[in-house]
């Protein structure tokens, strides 16, 4: 993607080797990188150097990650994946609830890593005509709003296909829960009662488009925090 | 005359046997008297030996002496034992005189080792008399006895069955402190046992995967040029799966830490289980890629409160030692059905077995049934397992198929007991 070639990232992780081996890696494929090693640094650099995807470790020195979110969001709407060890879980969906765009569980795969960029900067790209989506034998055609299955066209309930519009606009990023319940049955609380029917409409769902809805591959699981279209293998 | 004569002489016959019978008589009925105090004190003895065999505890076989010798002598007992160079009240009966004279007599017959106080010459005032209680290696306490009648129940007799019973007592109460102490050392050696095995175990599983990681590297690192590129990439992929492999101990061993340390924050919510078991093959699709896995869920089966993410590290245990420890060409079944207000989750493999003394201990920490070197893992899987299943009150068994491999069942609870927290 030519588009890639000027894009800035700036990375926030106290651990220099980790620091090198993403700038190693971003650089290998493309991207511009500055780093920033604690929150103070990456609020400002944030603010002031303009990044076009800011990836934040949550363990920093002098203050919490999601603190450094808020702080962004303040200001800017710059895509934020937060990086974080599985033992603080929760707060990767406190940073998503703060407005963190997506996040990665260290270790991580280099191919993740690269999918969640390209995933948060498509929202950067300028609208394209393309309303087409494709993953594996799946497409989804949002202009027309038609779901098609190795050619064959699916059946979908305005609420199923409502769920799969909102995967496939977030296309291999994270949506969460509550993100889906706000967006497609407008709800801002109450999430309890309604997450049943969430439940209930994906694995519906799953059992239309998946081939094999026992172990799905295009709608994965977030555990405890959302749902994910896959962008590929 | 002469007959007269004839009938002292009788007279005095018969008095004279009757006294030599009288006294005969009396004799037998003394020494029959005697027999029966003898045999009651035997029956006693025997008693004492008995409640001495079951008494399982220190403090028991103390408070079986009291009782007993108490019961054969008619007296009330105190027991002393020397500790750390003092003489410490064990146990004693509530009557039993305490106080510093008492104590002293008891003090001087543990330092002299000779029989102190009442009945003897030493603390002649004393309202108990001491004995020490020792055996071939030396004096270790004190038993004194406290007579309720003074005078009476007091004799040779006594004296005489109080020494032998003061002497099994010791036997009795030196045997039980020698059993304890070689029960520590067992225990200790157990322990000792169990934490070598562990370290060997963590050691080898952890170093094992770095020398491969570090091995590669330093290769790349240095002969870069001297290496085609089809050797460079079987390398990295070798460092790769070991370092996969890494990252799965050092999390299994994290789990272990953290349900020790009971420092495992529940988030339970409705779950459907077939998201959470097909969220579980997530991570193992490299693995199982090549595999045949089948799963069965039923249609209507109803949500069951869990924590979605720990409840995935039980699945990926399980399907990850079914791929393990069966072959290939196996298929790996995981099903589910509803019993009552309970649910079964079945994963069967067809693969080696469990040895079937082996079933219970492979929930054991570090426990591994079978260790083939080609099969790398900790002992830790399946110990993870049962702590998480438990923390949902549920349950986690193994058996072996009736054709080949094993299924281990997690039961759990439709509800688990707890405050729902729904996300975060």
């Amino acid at each position: 993607m030519g588009t890639e070639q000027s894009m800035r990232i700036l990375v926030v992780d106290d651990e220099k080797t980790i620091r090198r081996f993403l700038r190693g890696t971003l650089v290998a494929h493309g991207y511009n990188v500055f780093e920033a090693v604690d929150g103070a640094e990456a609020i400002k650099c944030a603010i002031y150097s303009y990044p076009d995807v800011i990836i934040l470790d949550l363990g920093l020195p002098d203050m919490d990650g999601v603190k450094v979110v808020q702080k962004v969001r303040e200001r800017s709407k710059i895509p934020i994946i937060v990086i974080s060890v599985r033992e603080s879980e929760s707060d990767k969906v406190a940073a998503l609830d703060a407005g963190a765009d997506d996040y990665l569980t260290k270790p991580f795969k280099v191919g993740e890593l690269l999918a969640r960029v390209r995933a948060v900067m498509r929202r950067l790209l300028p609208e394209s005509n393309e309303t087409i989506f494709t993953v594996g034998k799946l497409s989804i055609d949002i202009g027309k709003r038609m779901v098609q299955l190795k050619g064959k066209q699916v059946h979908l309930t305005p609420i199923e296909y409502n769920i799969l519009k909102m995967l496939v606009l977030n296309a291999g990023k994270v949506v969460t829960h509550k993100h889906l319940l706000k967006e497609v049955w407008n709800k801002t609380e109450d999430f309890e009662g309604i997450a049943h029917l969430l439940r209930v409409m994906m694995s519906n769902l799953r059992n239309k488009i998946e081939p094999d809805p026992n172990r799905p591959t295009y709608i994965l699981t977030e555990p405890s925090v959302g749902y994910r279209l896959s962008i590929g293998p | 005359m002469g007959f007269e004569i004839q009938f002292i002489f009788i007279i005095i016959a018969f008095f004279i046997a009757a006294l030599i019978i009288s006294a005969v008589t009396a004799k037998i009925s003394q020494q029959a008297k005697a027999v029966a105090q003898q045999e009651a004190q035997v029956t006693m003895l025997y008693h004492l030996s008995k409640d001495l065999a079951a008494a399982d505890s220190f403090d028991e076989v103390l408070n079986v002496i009291r009782i007993n010798v108490g019961k054969i002598l008619d007296c009330h007992v105190a027991i002393f034992l020397s500790a750390e160079r003092k003489l410490e009240l064990k146990v004693y009966d509530p009557v039993f005189p305490i106080n510093e004279k008492e104590n002293a007599a008891a003090l001087w017959s543990f330092e002299q080792d000779a029989v102190a106080g009442f009945g003897t010459e030493v603390f002649k005032d004393s309202r108990a008399q001491y004995l020490p209680l020792k055996t071939s290696q030396g004096v270790f306490g004190v038993m004194g006895v406290f007579f309720r009648s003074k005078i009476s129940t007091y004799g040779s007799t006594n004296s005489y069955i109080l020494s032998a019973l003061v002497n099994q007592a010791a036997i009795a109460i030196q045997r039980t402190k020698l059993a304890e102490v070689s029960r520590q050392i067992e225990l200790m050696r157990e322990t000792e046992k169990l934490q070598t095995a562990l370290l060997n175990s963590i050691s080898h599983d952890l170093k094992t995967p770095l020398v491969s990681i570090m091995g590669v590297l330093d290769n790349l690192l240095h002969d870069f040029s001297a290496l085609d590129q089809q050797t460079r990439e079987e390398l990295l992929a070798t460092a790769y799966e070991d370092a996969d492999h890494l990252n799965r101990l050092v999390t299994n061993l994290l789990d272990m830490t953290r349900l020790e340390a009971k420092a495992l924050k529940m988030h339970v919510e409705p779950c459907e289980l077939r998201d959470v078991i097909g969220a579980s093959l997530q991570p193992l699709k490299e693995e199982i890629e090549k595999r045949e896995i089948v799963i069965y869920i039923p249609e209507d089966f109803p949500e069951v409160t869990m924590d979605f993410v720990l409840m995935m590290r039980v699945f990926i245990n399980l399907v990850d030692n079914a791929l393990k420890y069966s072959h290939k060409d196996t298929r790996i079944r995981i099903s589910a059905e509803q019993l009552g207000d309970k649910i079964q989750i079945d994963v069967k493999d067809e693969g080696i077995g469990i040895p079937k003394e082996d079933l219970v201990k492979v929930f054991d920490k570090f426990y591994r049934a079978v260790n083939p070197r080609q099969i790398t893992g900790t002992g830790l899987g399946l110990s993870i397992c049962k702590g998480i299943v438990e923390v949902h009150g549920g349950t986690i068994t193994a058996k072996n198929n009736a054709g080949k491999g094993v299924t281990v069942s997690v039961i759990l609870p439709l509800v688990t007991q707890g405050v729902l927290v729904h996300g975060h």
